[in-house]
């Protein structure tokens, strides 16, 4: 927890300080009760304290031992942590750009990270082998960076933020139906498996997938944490940020690199999310009142992870047996909020 | 100012050269400014100010030369320390998202904050503090996108302040700013070069603001740099319309009074004058006021238009050109000047001269029988008659230049005003004679803040002016005033002077020793002067009454106590407290009092009160006897406003003595 507290003025700082607080207090008793929930509710509800036994080691008999440990764990730890990391990501992007839009799934770099994921499978199916966890992260970290760098050169060209956020999605389209084309043309064994990731879902995490997206969204969200000071600076724009001796080359491929990683490492195990990026950080914004990125960047990530923990919850809950794609709910979710940013951008 | 860093160094640039993607714009740019200087950039639209401002804060790549932040190239600066040095405020639009404006001067502390930029108490105070400096404190909690766009400028300022940088750099910073904010901000500027000792660089368009402000100015044409310069040599309208492109109707329209550049003269720089380091602009004399409104209002008298300027010879044998305007409310042809002080504005500032001229019949009747005071003719100019107006002062008392009754206009100015209107007569109508009238706006009023009333010339100002030119600070006019005062004194049978700095040293002598004030001299700050003249007109006795915060000057043997000339008074009382046995604890604190009356209550505090005034008031003695000289018995009587009587030196009884006897002997 991050304690603001050095107070100066009239109390503001301190008042400041309080909302912070208390908004961090709440998000994080949010995140227990949703872990906890996800854990407890699915085809078969388990009480809570049966849970929290086999959590730590309990006797509670071996089929909801399993379900616990093996299914339900993993699944609400990678929401936890994909769900946060794409917030971050997506924070990092609309500082980037400077806009409020901006974010891995409206900018095609997810569907980048699809594209060359699913290549690299149906690559590695027709050899025969299974792919690794960590040989996933680095092809969606390829198709990531691709679709990166065509958003960039097209920043350079275009002035206006919003023509970027539609070449975002023309991108993000092409990318699709390229990963379509592979899909349709990809041996039938490989077909269920390949097309229920595509439209990204939490499913199917296991452990040591758990393990590998933890080591790399716990390394990067830290990264992007000590990111805080210059990226403060940032949000004043690129001048006065050179002004206050950032490097802006550095400040800028980090923010690229950083945001790149989450967000293939999210493609690489749940497929594509939608909105989460753009969605999340706006509503933490909104609920802390502030702009700080030492603030922001934590709340994202908690947050990200609250909204994610929700909607996967209802993406198995919901029409259960049968479950949703996550992007069905986080879309349901998000996209108002995007469309409600994109009025407010147009009313400037 | 609190934690105010004291720069060494200023900026220069070497043989740079800007431009985009490597295509000179502007070569060969070599410019400097000092710690505590502005440097503004001058010039039309897309000329490339902004260009050369980005490149010298590292914006644009230099396609040639380097940048020098003293002695060292800015490419050998680490990021952190330039970003100690420099500070920006660009036309960059600034869009935040949820900051206040306390955030947005907050992101300056960067460099000097740790890893996570949290900012120290230290870090918020000089926030507080740059808000305040900018007069922006209640603005501290507001979003920064809901205010205005100059309150938005004047946030961007203090976020610059709160860098506490050597050098700022600013792109036309006054373009949203309305005329108080504009003024305001380049107040604040300047503040900054003086207490903190900051270079300034700046941009601007508004070119009557930049002659103001400007210790050095760089014209960017069309081709370049066209030409760098103080102001003096850029601020003249010939200059100012060829750089803009605009013809000289417009300029005149928009900048009737030659704005900044003061009075343009024949030999060069003369329209400033240096003091203190400072170039100060000249100003020009009522007399060459009412000189050139003569010429003006004579020419028109034969229907011939002076145009805009009259250019006026002024005794010092310079040529001045001066704007003058046409009176249209007058029946007669009348002209009137503006009067321009100069940098040292005194009373008359911006007062309106008026001459108004008409042909009579007759110049020995000279319509002088419905007149109160008396009409001035010349041998050498004959037919011509100059009589004063409303606002030019009567002499009522013996001793000035003119007789009782005349109008208070000197004899320089008079022969430049008879010589002004002869030279236009003698091309038209050689032998017609003239009547010619002074005024001066307002002149009643004006004459109750001069020395005019213990002169005895009532009813106006004086028409003054030996050189025509009048310096800063001006000692010449402040000067002849004493001298005519002295005269005036003497040639009553006076031998025996009192003489006080002004209205301090008149108030204790009427007040505290019960002595009539008439035949006093009030000398301002030029004690030594006070005390030349007075010898000089064969005085025998001189009294100097005068408050310690001044007259503590004399013990260093400054005779000059203007605190432009010199301040001193803490170092001389440190001095003195130090003879007389004062610690070094007590020399300190001595040091940082802020007045003489704050030091006279540590030294009571320390009982070294007596022995600090007698070691002051020898050290005065010596000092005035050696100015004084022999013939002369000068004495100094100190008093304090909070102590009353200090002490005096060993001529002040004698001294006091004559003048009491010889104004009792005057009632008698």
């Amino acid at each position: 927890m991050i304690n603001m507290a050095r107070s100066y003025g009239e109390g503001t700082e301190e008042r400041r300080a309080g909302r912070y607080t208390v908004a961090f207090i709440c998000v994080i008793i949010l995140l227990f009760m949703l872990f906890l929930l996800n854990i407890c509710m699915g085809s078969v509800n388990i009480p809570a304290g049966d849970v929290l036994s086999s959590l730590f080691g309990g006797d509670t008999g071996e089929v909801s031992m399993k379900i616990v440990t093996d299914i339900r764990l993993p699944r609400a730890v990678a929401a936890l942590l994909l769900g946060g990391a794409l917030s971050v990501s997506g924070f990092f992007l609309q500082t980037f750009f400077h806009n409020p839009i901006a974010g891995p799934f409206i900018l095609g770099i997810s569907s980048g990270a699809k594209l060359t994921v699913s290549l690299a499978m149906v690559f590695s199916l027709s050899i025969g082998s299974r792919l690794g966890s960590f040989s996933m992260i680095a092809a969606a970290f390829i198709g990531a960076m691709i679709s990166m760098g065509f958003v960039l050169m097209l920043s350079n060209k275009v002035r206006r933020m919003s023509v970027l956020i539609i070449c975002g999605v023309m991108i993000g389209y092409i990318c699709s139906a390229i990963t379509d084309f592979v899909i349709t043309f990809a041996d039938d064994s490989n077909i269920v498996n390949l097309h229920g990731w595509s439209l990204g879902s939490f499913s199917g995490m296991g452990h040591e997938h758990v393990r590998a997206a933890a080591f790399i969204v716990i390394i990067s969200v830290c990264a992007a944490f000590f990111l805080s000071k210059p990226v403060s600076a940032y949000q004043m724009g690129d001048v006065y940020a050179e002004n206050a001796g950032v490097n802006l080359r550095a400040l800028r491929a980090a923010l690229i690199l950083i945001s790149s990683i989450l967000s293939a490492t999210v493609t690489a195990f749940a497929g594509p999310i939608s909105f989460v990026g753009v969605a999340v950080p706006h509503l933490i914004k909104t609920l802390f009142k502030t702009s700080r990125p030492i603030i922001l960047i934590p709340g994202c990530f908690l947050g990200g992870a609250v909204f994610c923990l929700i909607c996967d919850l209802m993406a198995r809950t919901l029409f259960a047996p049968t479950e949703l794609s996550i992007s069905t709910v986080t879309a349901v979710f998000g996209a108002p909020v995007v469309l409600l940013l994109m009025l407010r951008m147009s009313g400037d | 100012m609190k934690n105010g860093n004291i720069s060494e160094n200023g900026l220069h640039t070497e043989n740079m050269a800007v431009g985009y993607d490597r295509s000179i714009l502007i070569d060969g740019i070599d410019i400097a400014v000092n710690p505590g200087e502005i440097l503004t950039l001058i010039g039309p639209n897309g000329s490339g100010k902004s260009t050369v401002l980005r490149s010298i804060i590292g914006q644009l790549k230099l396609i040639k030369g380097a940048v020098f932040f003293g002695d060292t190239d800015r490419k050998d600066i680490d990021r952190n320390e330039l970003a100690k040095k420099l500070s920006v405020l660009m036309t960059d639009r600034v869009k935040t998202e949820l900051m206040t404006c306390f955030d947005v001067v907050a992101t300056a502390r960067y460099p000097y904050t740790g890893r996570l930029g949290i900012l120290s108490d230290h870090d918020r105070q000089a926030v507080t503090d740059a808000l305040a400096t900018v007069g922006a404190s209640d603005l501290a909690d507001r979003d920064f996108n809901n205010i205005s766009d100059g309150q938005r400028q004047r946030i961007m300022l203090a976020r610059c302040i709160a860098q506490e940088p050597e050098i700022i750099v600013l792109d036309e910073p006054l373009s949203y700013l309305d005329i108080k904010y504009k003024l305001e901000f380049i107040r604040i500027l300047k503040d900054l070069c003086r207490d903190r000792n900051v270079a300034v660089i700046m941009s601007v368009h508004e070119i009557e603001l930049a002659g103001q402000i400007s210790d050095r100015v760089v014209c960017i044409g069309r081709n370049g740099i066209d030409r760098t310069g103080t102001r003096d040599e850029i601020f003249n309208p010939d200059y100012i319309c060829s750089l803009f492109d605009i013809s000289k109707e417009d300029y005149l329209r928009l900048y009737p009074v030659s704005f900044a550049g003061g009075y343009k003269t024949d030999t060069g720089n003369a329209g400033y004058v240096a003091k203190g380091g400072k170039l100060l602009r000249k100003g020009i004399t009522t007399g060459t006021c009412a000189a050139a409104a003569a010429y003006a209002a004579a020419l028109q008298v034969f229907d011939e238009s002076a145009g805009e300027t009259v250019s006026v010879r002024t005794p010092s044998g310079e040529t001045v050109s001066v704007p003058v305007f046409i009176d249209d409310s007058s029946v007669d042809s009348s002209f009137y000047v503006i009067k321009d002080s100069g940098d040292d504005p005194d009373v008359t500032n911006g007062a309106g001269v008026y001459v108004s001229v008409r042909r009579i019949t007759d110049a020995k009747a000279g319509g002088a029988q419905d007149r109160s005071s008396g009409i001035f003719t010349d041998e050498d100019h004959p037919g011509i008659c100059l009589a004063g107006g409303e606002g030019v002062g009567t002499v009522t008392k013996e001793g000035l230049e003119q007789p009782v009754g005349y109008p208070a206009i000197n004899k320089v100015p008079r022969a430049m005003i008879f010589k002004a209107v002869d030279s236009v007569r003698a091309k038209y109508d050689p032998q017609c004679p003239l009547m010619v009238t002074v005024s001066v706006e307002g002149g009643v009023g004006l004459a109750a803040k001069t020395f005019n009333p213990e002169l005895g010339i009532e009813g106006g100002i004086s028409i003054l002016g030996t050189g025509g030119i009048l310096e800063p600070m001006s000692d010449k006019a402040i000067v002849d005033t004493i001298e005519t005062s002295i005269k005036q004194q003497t040639a009553t049978g006076h031998k025996a002077l009192l003489v006080t700095p002004g209205q301090y040293g008149q108030g204790y002598v009427k007040n505290e020793l019960k002595i009539e004030t008439e035949g006093s001299v009030k000398c301002s700050n030029f004690i030594g002067e006070a005390i030349d003249l007075a010898g000089v007109y064969g005085c025998t006795n001189v009294l100097l009454v005068g408050n310690l915060g001044k007259l503590v000057k004399l013990a260093a043997g400054i005779m000059n106590t203007h605190s432009a000339v010199a301040d001193g008074r803490m170092d001389i009382m440190c001095a003195h407290l130090a003879l007389c046995g004062g610690s070094r604890d007590m020399v300190s604190e001595m040091y940082e009092c802020i007045n003489t009356d704050t030091a006279l209550d540590k030294l009571k505090q320390w009982g070294l009160y007596e022995d600090v005034i007698n070691s002051l008031i020898a050290a005065i003695d010596k000092r005035i006897k050696k100015r004084a000289g022999d013939r002369l018995n000068a004495g100094v009587m100190l008093f304090s406003e909070k102590y009353g009587y200090l002490g005096e030196t060993s001529g002040a009884a004698q001294a006091l003595k004559a003048y009491i006897s010889e104004n009792d002997k005057k009632e008698i």
